[in-house]
């Protein structure tokens, strides 16, 4: 049974300046799979935090939109991007769009597991299939918070895609803002991964979301300033 | 079974629940002394997660040919750097570690006269020489390097900071070498500042290498000014190092640091 997860906790720095979570992400079911969606909004841009939100809601809106057929696994990466992008175009009430500036993070999966992804900007998506943790974002080269987003970059080359299927108990797809991801080590990533994973499983989806909400509260590394967004499809 | 000893068992058992539930009421209310809670202490995720704060790289550009040894500018430059790297070692590293390095270019070679490290790990800084010519272009190579070296400065990294203190022109090839610099991914993001030392300095060179539209190529017209400067600066990395956003663009105030102007104020 494939199951989902998420949750966005606002980072301590927000907090301090009495400011919103820039972070957004949605998850809902869809012909027994599902729809995740995680943005980060750039802290530079002042309404980063509506454009976070409008993000993740272009993401269910578009695929939504979709006929029901498996046809959706054949749409060219290239024209999901573009519906979603121009989607928020759409809806964003400002003229200059790069005022709401995101990232974008979608998983989408079928009832079979089949399951697409999209990203643009930072952040990280792993997955974890038949024991094996794969890191599916391509190594970053600039520093924290420097990133490609909606609003500020149109090039189909900033954006990262991959295909794959989640069909056996513990596989699961994570998506995870930078707030998460900087905190990671690189050789740690596959022991983070397979342990969200596997605690993810043993609670329900309100427990799971507690238990995310507690561990990205009381995250461990000194002087953690940024929202942490994580959602996750698994398989029970 | 009497009616007796009915009632008596009824009694017993009443009694002995009435126990047990005041047994269970008087653990669940009175208050357990709570271990002092530590960021982290408990979670399952804190075995996978960084145990120090992002860095905060900060890197200095340092001309040291042979004339900055005139009117005591090496030696305004040594007192302001050790004296920059003394405050950021005593920073209690709440939001960012900084961390320091410091290129020289004076004589053939640029070089890393100190390798970029926490402040915090810094005991001393060997003083500058002045000697020799302006390798100002390699200097620009070197840095570009530190900045590409993501053992040194990981992608967690904030947005680093390079500091230009120059009192001449180069004499290497440095356009081609500044160009790569501006153009690379990592040096066009970083936070560039310069300081142009005495009249003789290459102020549009300078101008070229600083990315901050609103601070122009600060000016040192003697020694004290160099201190100043670094003050400057010092204050500005420390704000934002334990500010909640540290990676904002660095913006140098020197109005903030008083100079030694009469107060005619009073007149």
């Amino acid at each position: 049974m494939l199951r989902a997860a998420g949750v966005s906790v606002t980072g301590p720095g927000h907090l301090e300046l009495n400011e919103d979570c820039q972070d957004a992400h949605s998850i809902k079911g869809w012909r027994g799979g599902w729809i995740l969606a995680v943005a980060d909004g750039l802290g530079s841009r002042p309404h980063s935090a509506q454009g976070a939100q409008v993000a993740v809601r272009s993401v269910q809106a578009v695929a939504r939109a979709w006929e029901h057929s498996s046809a959706w696994r054949t749409i060219p990466a290239r024209d999901v991007a573009t519906d979603i992008y121009r989607q928020w175009l759409k809806t964003v009430p400002w003229r200059d769009k790069s005022m709401g500036a995101t990232t974008l993070l979608v998983a989408i999966c079928d009832r079979d597991g089949y399951t697409r992804m999209w990203q643009l900007g930072d952040g990280l998506v792993v997955s974890v299939v038949n024991g094996r943790v794969q890191v599916l974002t391509p190594e970053r080269s600039g520093f924290g918070n420097e990133t490609r987003a909606l609003g500020v970059d149109t090039s189909w080359s900033a954006w990262h895609t991959s295909d794959l299927v989640l069909g056996r108990s513990g596989d699961a797809l994570l998506l995870m803002t930078d707030g998460i991801a900087d905190d990671i080590p690189q050789d740690l990533v596959a022991g983070f991964a397979s342990t969200v994973g596997r605690e993810l499983k043993k609670r329900s989806r309100r427990g799971a979301r507690q238990w995310l909400r507690r561990e990205f509260t009381d995250w461990a590394t000194p002087g953690h300033s940024d929202d942490k967004t994580l959602a996750a499809i698994f398989v029970e | 079974m009497g009616w007796a000893s009915m009632n008596e068992d009824n009694e017993s058992r009443f009694f002995n629940a009435t126990i047990i539930r005041n047994e269970v009421d008087r653990k669940m209310n009175t208050s357990q002394p709570m271990p002092e809670k530590q960021p982290g202490g408990s979670t399952k995720l804190k075995a996978f997660t960084a145990p120090q704060a992002r860095p905060l790289p900060v890197i200095i550009l340092a001309d040291t040919s042979g004339s900055m040894a005139e009117n005591q500018k090496i030696e305004a430059l040594n007192v302001a750097v050790r004296q920059m790297v003394a405050s950021f070692a005593n920073e209690p590293r709440l939001r960012a570690d900084i961390q320091v390095g410091v290129i020289t270019f004076g004589g053939r070679h640029a070089q890393l006269h100190l390798p970029l490290v926490s402040a915090h790990a810094v005991k001393d800084v060997i003083g500058f020489t002045a000697t020799g010519t302006t390798p100002m272009g390699a200097a620009f190579e070197l840095a570009r390097e530190l900045l590409e070296d993501r053992e040194r400065v990981p992608a967690r990294a904030y947005r680093p900071v390079l500091v230009l203190v120059s009192d001449g022109a180069p004499t290497d090839d440095w356009e081609t070498s500044l160009a790569a610099l501006k153009a690379s991914e990592r040096g066009q993001k970083a936070s560039r500042i310069a300081m142009a030392i005495g009249a003789d300095a290459d102020r549009e060179l300078l101008a070229q290498f600083a990315n901050d539209a609103e601070a122009p190529v600060f000016e040192a017209h003697e020694a004290q000014d160099i201190r100043r400067f670094f003050r400057a600066v010092t204050m500005s990395v420390v704000a934002n190092s334990a500010s909640p956003m540290p990676d904002k663009p660095l913006t140098i105030d020197m109005s903030e640091i008083p100079g030694d102007d009469l107060d005619l104020d009073a007149i």
